[in-house]
């Protein structure tokens, strides 16, 4: 089967999807996961949408979203959830509301269990499968290797790096 | 080390994390790298430093060391049950980011871009991790410095900085409340948060990362701003109640900030990175990276050098089709002072 894709849009949803699942992502997750054991309710809901919003942003780049450059956002001039459908947005959104009132363990484990479904249909959309591995140190190596791989892809475009300053290793074109 | 009233809360918190890790401050600085040079200051900073974090909170070190061309190099050391994220940095480079806190209040007079922006959010970052941090290691200059740094005019110019991001996220929300009013909700909740940082600068509590505002609005007591909070970050659940919690973000909002303050601001709108405007028979063809286009049936040029599309004071809003650019992620608003121009 052939899909008919836009390259350069393309690269900059795989690219930019990728980085923003390792750097702003996974970490969120552990963030939230200890906000939640510690009982720190508002800083894990407040965590979690913002973790959703960078979700929905990756989603959002393959739907015509910004192409932004590295992965520290101005938020009055970003909007992540471009093109999105509004439902989809406000039931993941939710999802921080809930999280304020689940005070059991049953009730932050099922928050975690919804994030980290949110998350996996983040993975999906970008085609990873098993190919993302960051819980031991192969794994993470290849990860980085596949960050790398795709950002030489997006600078090859002419378009803006999606790493950090201090990893991105040429300048992006203005 | 001897102890020191300006740091002595931060002492109390960092040795209760050493002890029950059964680590100690010569340890933590044993940590420290000495390839950069001996270093004349090191910080141990981070959430626990501010009397916020939890059990996964780990303790960071700021490390400034007289070495030009370093900024925020991490290198990471996990000893014991550990992780220890020390970040070296040049001292001039520091020093540069004190000075710009210190100097230019927020927003900038006459010009303001995405990069002095930029600049002056990192300075901003830099300067109030110090702030809460606890001295390991000090030449006496350096510890003027932190000491210096509890002064008001930190707290005032991070309030400050704080406040001018209120009012931009909100002028971002209302620019695309007709067209999105679900992203003009979520951009008024962010105005929300940001009056809120602002709030809690004024109470002493500066540190940056607006993840721990709560904690910070707890440690404080502050029973109305956590619920205000609240709100903010909530979800609408249908179109009307977009609009509904919109209205009362707006209310929220304009509890916490005094618009008047910002009477003799004007909006900047600047092309974004990688957008171009290029001349075309049916008007103006607004170039994203190469990668969409918009085109307008009228022309449109930079009206200086440096990109800007359009400026005005906070009331008079600007056209519809810039709004559409806006929208689009072609334009950057920022806040600047209104310069008066001078008679001859």
């Amino acid at each position: 089967m052939i899909k008919k894709v836009d390259p350069r849009r393309w690269v900059a949803f795989k690219a930019i999807g990728i980085s923003r699942l390792w750097f702003l992502i996974e970490p969120a997750v552990e963030d939230i996961e200890g906000a939640l054991a510690d009982g720190q309710m508002e800083v894990a809901a407040a965590r979690l949408r913002n973790t959703i919003l960078n979700c929905l942003s990756v989603l959002s780049v393959r739907h015509g979203g910004a192409i932004t450059e590295g992965n520290e956002f101005d938020r009055a001039n970003w909007d992540p959830i471009f093109g999105l459908d509004r439902n989809l947005v406000r039931e993941a959104l939710r999802l921080a509301d809930d999280a304020l009132a689940a005070t059991d363990p049953a009730g932050k484990s099922a928050i975690i269990d919804r994030l980290h479904a949110l998350q996996q249909q983040v993975k999906d959309s970008l085609g990873l499968k098993d190919r993302w591995q960051v819980r031991n140190p192969d794994g993470a190596m290849l990860v980085v290797r596949f960050i790398r791989e795709w950002e030489r892809q997006l600078i090859a475009m002419g378009l803006p790096s999606s790493l950090p300053k201090n990893w991105a290793k040429q300048d992006s074109p203005r | 080390m001897d102890r020191d009233p300006a740091f002595a809360l931060a002492e109390k918190r960092l040795e209760k994390f050493l002890q029950s890790h059964h680590y100690s401050k010569d340890q933590l600085l044993g940590e420290v790298e000495r390839v950069f040079g001996e270093p004349e200051l090191v910080v141990a900073v981070g959430s626990l430093m501010a009397g916020l974090g939890n059990v996964r909170s780990d303790i960071d070190l700021m490390v400034i060391v007289d070495k030009e061309g370093l900024h925020d190099i991490p290198i990471l050391s996990f000893p014991k049950d550990l992780m220890i994220d020390a970040e070296y940095y040049g001292a001039g480079d520091i020093a540069n980011q004190i000075s710009t806190m210190r100097d230019l209040t927020w927003p900038p007079e006459g010009f303001v871009d995405e990069a002095l922006w930029v600049r002056y959010q990192r300075a901003l970052r830099s300067v109030t991790r110090m702030e809460s941090g606890c001295p390991l290691q000090s030449t006496p200059q350096w510890r003027a410095t932190l000491v210096d740094l509890k002064h008001p005019w930190l707290r005032d110019n991070v309030a400050r900085f704080w406040r001018s991001e209120a009012i931009r996220f909100a002028l971002s929300a209302s620019w695309v409340l007709a067209e999105d009013p679900l992203l003009a909700c979520i951009r008024m909740g962010d105005a929300v948060c940001a009056a809120l940082q602002a709030k809690t600068a004024m109470d002493g509590e500066l540190f940056y990362h607006w993840k721990w505002l709560p904690e910070k609005l707890r440690a404080l007591k502050d029973k109305s701003s956590l619920k205000i909070f609240r709100k903010a970050i909530r979800a609408s659940s249908s179109q009307s109640d977009d609009l509904a919690l919109y209205s009362e973000l707006e209310k929220d909002l304009s509890s916490l900030v005094d618009h008047s303050e910002f009477s003799g601001m004007e909006y900047q709108l600047r092309l974004m990175r990688g957008v171009k405007l290029l001349p075309a028979d049916e008007g103006t063809l607004v170039n994203l990276w190469n990668t969409d286009g918009l085109l307008m049936d009228k022309e449109l040029k930079a009206l200086d050098g440096n990109g800007l599309l359009a400026n005005g004071l906070l009331a008079e809003a600007p056209s519809k089709d810039i709004i559409e650019l806006f929208r689009h992620g072609a334009c950057w608003l920022g806040l600047a002072v209104r310069k008066e121009p001078v008679d001859d």
